[in-house]
């Protein structure tokens, strides 16, 4: 059997199987069913602060298994509806970003930059209609770069990176983020400093969580969700909360925004958008490729490089739509690619891509790893049809979010006609909420408020809010490929520098810290 | 002599405190909550723990009519669900689902656990872990022996565990054999199976996640941690015929806080175990394709049970020290 | 006025504080070392990481703070940073608030319990009343209800009958959402009895 069946048989399962009703005689099946079904799910998850795509998939999970059962004929509805939440909740994270300041997921914080400066000049819709079609076009060329090189573009970059490596990599990337981001790398490195020390509390290998001083409630660490939360939207929300009491003391009003003026995405403003797309989906799909990375980054370099290049009015932070673009197609393009690492070796880069692997994991039939692409003579590799029959989901979804996306999101932003000083209340309840639910501690709600009050002061004192969230998601990462790589090499204190690779990494870590440190003046 | 006071009467003579309470207990009838059941489960949504515990919780519902909450409280194998656990009323409307590692080597193991065995009533284990050494076939090893004897020429592998006791297990091996490995403690089985699979390590620990890979040839099971062979791989030796008298092995199993009632602790286990060793439920099927299929061990038997654990984990602590 | 004082105080703060935590908090409340040989076998302890941390730290905000004093007010028209009188009366009544919705969502229902067991009603404890309506949604309802409703008051410094009426609504719609499609997750307070 060829290459061309598998492909074939791959989209003739996703289509016909199980069919669950009809429509003029054309059987739906369940898979595509499903993949509607997450796809609004997650725009609407997405475009709901506070919730976001891996927390929709971790608790949509166990339930589906236990509609589905573990059968094989269960693994493509399944993972129909994960791959619908994460394309879904990707371009429903624009939404709160755009029209509130307040990203949705910690990915979308670029997208904040500019998408909210044009909500104040009264162009949400422009806004979201340029976040939607950046958002669909590098998902969907990054989702090509999967299907067509997933095997041997993750072969490649594994067999370079062992645990040295990796652990060189993470201090490359936060060395990067924090002096990138933010008006003063000091600060940026006191940040990322901050967030690294903060996650080490009441973590560690001993059984005596460190120090935890005592505390059980500390015994595996501040929840990751409630930091992340806490600081990226109770703090703007509190900070948002002050800036409307200053100004209704001042004014005894508050300016809502008013829609006016040119909402529409022009041709023109396509071509305008379009290199930054470009440039931007590579970057995303590149970092995805590389396991345990992620999104954040990924919008990161996609913004700062937009920046670089773009010389038009008006200039990136001020509403430039390029700006937008630039975020937008950058995350975007990380959810296919990360899937090159997940089908060709198992190894996940980002929350949505574990709960992929998990789903396949808990199911079976499917064990991802270099065997799934593989041809075997005379015979179906079953495996093999599973994997393009997720890509047929993963495609489905794109035409999905081509067609209906775009005005699905929008309509998620009538939002906009509400109050914000009525709404923002709303959205610290609902974060307090999620955070509740899948804790179940009211510890984790007041650890929430804590990091929403450090954000607060950290938004008053400059101090980098993503250089942080990103130290503070990697730290655990980083001290277990420390402690691995040491072990690893038979307690070798210069394993940092065994390699060339780690070296070159460490190298540039280093060059990137001093550079920006000699040009502050240029970038404040 | 009732099975129930028969039980009783042993629980006495293992010498627990749970004992003295429940000897005083002469409910009779059916045991029935009160209120609804919170089952906290000691690792995150999704995974093998996660799943039994939800599929045996729906089960409850429908073939009992209790009320069931689980939710997830995960960290530190499941010792951080065990510490929150242990403070919780006795009265069979909180229980836990964990596995037995951080009621034994990782209790002892540890200066300030939090807690020991008294602190809690062991209610019915579910499945048994198939816990092997495990290597990518194309290594070309048959069996641990062929690991032995490539070590003995002087070569070092990278050997992946999953908490120090097997690092303890290795430098046994180690000191028997006369070789050299570097051992390196990653955190849960998914990322000892990926270090191997992508070659970071040469080998590791896997307690039941490779029975997949096994079954399809990519991986072998080299030796079997459990005190008998393994059903998957029957030519790898245990760890007792490579002169290592340890069983590593791991179970799955139900806790509830010290001194929960007599009867609600044999209500819930006769339920659970009903569960389980009915092949007709999801959750039966689950244990039986990813595990090593239902091993149901409740009452004293599984008090016994519990303390051989912890006094094997301290010879191997003695012999370490 | 210097318009660094507040970079220099968060320099000065985290000065203390990392040096804190260097000399006291990390020996005290860390269990193993920085390099740990624990049964012959060497390894990274768990005081590395945060050594390491707030040693850097320590360095960074020296130097931050070296720099605020050395280049003060360099351009008068930055943007301020920090906090004001104002800031703080704001913080004040946004704490108040937060802290009375939220006392309100978890005593409420235990405490209507107690009233009803206390006027003989025999109900029960709450613990074992967790997944009974009413119960279950008092303590939410009401206390989401002054949470988003005191906020409001606080942010806009007036009573207003809509306001109360957002409030309810999205308490309710709230409640709505997650309980009805996952009738297993908790609301507050209900994990934590």
């Amino acid at each position: 059997m060829g290459l061309l069946d598998h492909i074939w048989l791959g989209i003739v399962t996703v289509f016909t199987a199980d069919p669950v009703f009809s429509v003029a005689g054309l059987p739906i099946s369940i898979t595509i069913v499903m993949v509607i079904m997450g796809f609004f799910f997650g725009i609407f998850v997405g475009a709901t602060p506070g919730i976001g795509g891996p927390f929709a998939m971790s608790i949509s999970l166990p339930i589906l298994i236990s509609i589905f059962g573990f059968t094989p004929d269960a693994l493509l509805p399944v993972l129909g509806f994960l791959v619908g939440i994460m394309k879904g909740s990707t371009v429903g994270g624009a939404v709160p970003a755009i029209l509130f300041n307040t990203p949705g997921t910690p990915d979308s914080l670029m997208t904040t930059l500019d998408g909210y400066p044009l909500t104040k000049k009264g162009q949400p819709g422009k806004a979201l209609r340029v976040a939607h079609f950046s958002s669909v076009s590098g998902d969907t060329f990054s989702d090509i770069v999967l299907i067509t090189c997933a095997p041997f573009l993750a072969i490649l970059v594994e067999k370079f990176l062992d645990f040295p490596e990796k652990a060189a990599l993470i201090i490359l990337s936060l060395a990067f983020v924090s002096a990138v981001v933010g008006s003063n790398v000091w600060k940026g490195l006191l940040a990322a400093l901050l967030g690294l020390f903060i996650a080490y509390i009441g973590t560690g290998e001993d059984g005596y969580p460190r120090l935890s001083m005592g505390s059980d409630n500390l015994a595996n660490g501040f929840p990751l969700i409630s930091a992340v939360l806490g600081v990226l939207i109770l703090g703007e929300v509190f900070k948002a909360f002050e800036d409307m009491w200053r100004e209704m003391r001042e004014t005894s009003a508050i300016t809502n925004v008013e829609v006016k003026g040119d909402n529409k995405l022009h041709w023109h403003e396509i071509r305008r958008i379009l290199p930054f797309i470009g440039i931007s989906a590579s970057i995303g799909t590149m970092v995805g490729a590389l396991p345990g990375i992620g999104n954040t980054l990924a919008a990161t370099l996609g913004y700062a490089t937009g920046r670089k290049v773009h010389k038009d009015d008006p200039p990136f932070g001020e509403g430039a739509i390029e700006g937008i673009a630039a975020t937008e197609a950058a995350n975007s393009a990380v959810a296919g690619a990360n899937l090159i690492p997940v089908l060709s070796l198992g190894i996940p880069g980002n929350i949505s891509a574990v709960f992929i692997l998990l789903a396949t994991e808990t199911i079976g039939g499917f064990n991802p790893g270099p065997q799934v692409f593989r041809l075997v003579p005379d015979q179906i590799n079953q495996e093999m049809v599973y994997a393009f029959g997720l890509f047929t989901t993963m495609i489905f979804a794109n035409g999905l979010n081509w067609t209906f996306g775009g005005v699905f999101m929008r309509w998620m932003g009538i939002m906009i006609k509400i109050p914000k000083q009525r709404l923002l209340p709303i959205v610290l309840l609902l974060t307090l909420t999620a955070i509740y639910v899948q804790q179940t501690s009211i510890f984790a709600v007041y650890v929430t408020l804590g990091f929403g009050f450090l954000g607060y002061f950290m938004r008053k004192l400059k101090l980098s809010v993503l250089a942080f969230v990103i130290a503070y998601i990697l730290a655990n990462n980083l001290e277990e490929s420390m402690r691995e790589a040491f072990a690893v090499t038979g307690a070798d204190p210069w394993f940092l520098f065994a390699g060339p690779i780690s070296i070159s990494f460490i190298g540039l870590a280093i060059a990137v810290v001093v550079f920006f440190a000699r040009n502050q003046k240029d970038l404040s | 002599m009732s099975a129930l006071s028969k039980m009783t009467t042993r629980l006495a003579v293992a010498g627990f405190a749970a004992a003295a309470f429940m000897a005083t207990s002469t409910a009779q009838a059916e045991w029935k909550p009160k209120g609804p059941i919170s089952v906290m489960i000691g690792f995150a949504a999704g995974g093998g723990t996660d799943t039994q515990a939800r599929l045996i919780a729906a089960e409850l519902e429908k073939r009992k009519g209790w009320k069931i909450i689980p939710s997830n409280v995960s960290g530190r194998g499941g010792s951080v669900m065990a510490r929150k656990l242990k403070k919780l009323p006795a009265d069979g409307l909180s229980i836990g689902m964990a596995v037995t590692e951080p009621f034994g080597y990782g209790m002892i193991a540890t200066k300030k656990a939090g807690y020991s065995l008294k602190d809690f009533t062991f209610i019915a284990t579910t499945t048994s872990s198939q816990m092997g050494i495990v290597a990518k076939t194309d290594k070309g090893w048959k069996t641990f022996k062929d690991v032995i004897a490539a070590a003995k020429k002087g070569k070092v592998f990278k050997f992946a565990g999953m908490s120090p006791k097997h690092a303890d297990i290795n430098f046994l091996i180690e000191q028997k054999y006369g070789v050299k490995f570097n051992t390196v403690i990653l955190r849960g089985g998914r990322k000892v199976m990926n270090a191997i699979t992508a070659g970071d390590v040469d080998m590791g620990y896997g307690a039941g996640i490779q029975t997949k890979a096994v079954k399809a040839g990519k991986m072998v099971n080299l030796a079997s941690g459990l005190g008998v062979r393994l059903k998957v791989s029957p030519n790898a030796p245990t760890l007792v015929e490579l002169g290592i008298p340890h069983d590593i092995g791991a179970k799955f199993l139900f806790i509830a806080p010290a001194g929960i009632p007599a009867d609600a602790r044999k209500a819930l286990a006769d339920s659970i175990g009903g569960i389980i060793n009915d092949p007709s439920t999801k959750a039966s099927q689950f244990v039986t394709k990813n595990y090593g299929g239902p091993d149901v061990v409740t009452g004293a038997k599984l008090d016994a049970l519990m303390q051989a654990n912890v006094d094997d984990s301290k010879v191997l602590m003695k012999v370490m020290n | 006025m210097n318009n660094q004082r507040w970079t220099i105080g968060l320099a000065v703060f985290f000065i203390i504080a990392s040096a804190f935590t260097l000399f006291v908090w990390i020996p005290l409340d860390i269990e193993t070392g920085v390099i740990e040989t624990f049964r012959r076998r060497v390894n990274i302890g768990d005081a590395m990481a945060p050594t390491v941390m707030a040693a850097g730290i320590l360095v960074v905000s020296i130097i931050m703070g070296v720099m605020a004093v050395l280049r003060p007010v360099e351009d008068a028209k930055s943007p301020e940073e920090g906090l004001d009188r104002q800031s703080f009366a704001f913080l004040l009544r946004l704490i108040i608030a937060l802290g009375a919705g939220l006392a309100l969502m978890f005593y409420t229902g235990p405490l209507v319990v107690d009233l009803i067991n206390a006027m003989g009603g025999e109900i029960g404890t709450y613990r074992l009343l967790k997944d009974t309506i009413p119960y279950k949604f008092i303590g939410y309802i009401i206390g989401g209800f002054v949470l988003v409703f005191g906020t409001i008051r606080v942010i806009e410094n007036r009573f207003s009958l809509t306001a109360a009426w957002v409030a309810i609504i999205a308490v309710l719609v709230l409640t709505f959402l997650y309980k009805v499609p996952f009738d297993n997750l908790l609301l507050p307070p209900n994990g934590d009895f």
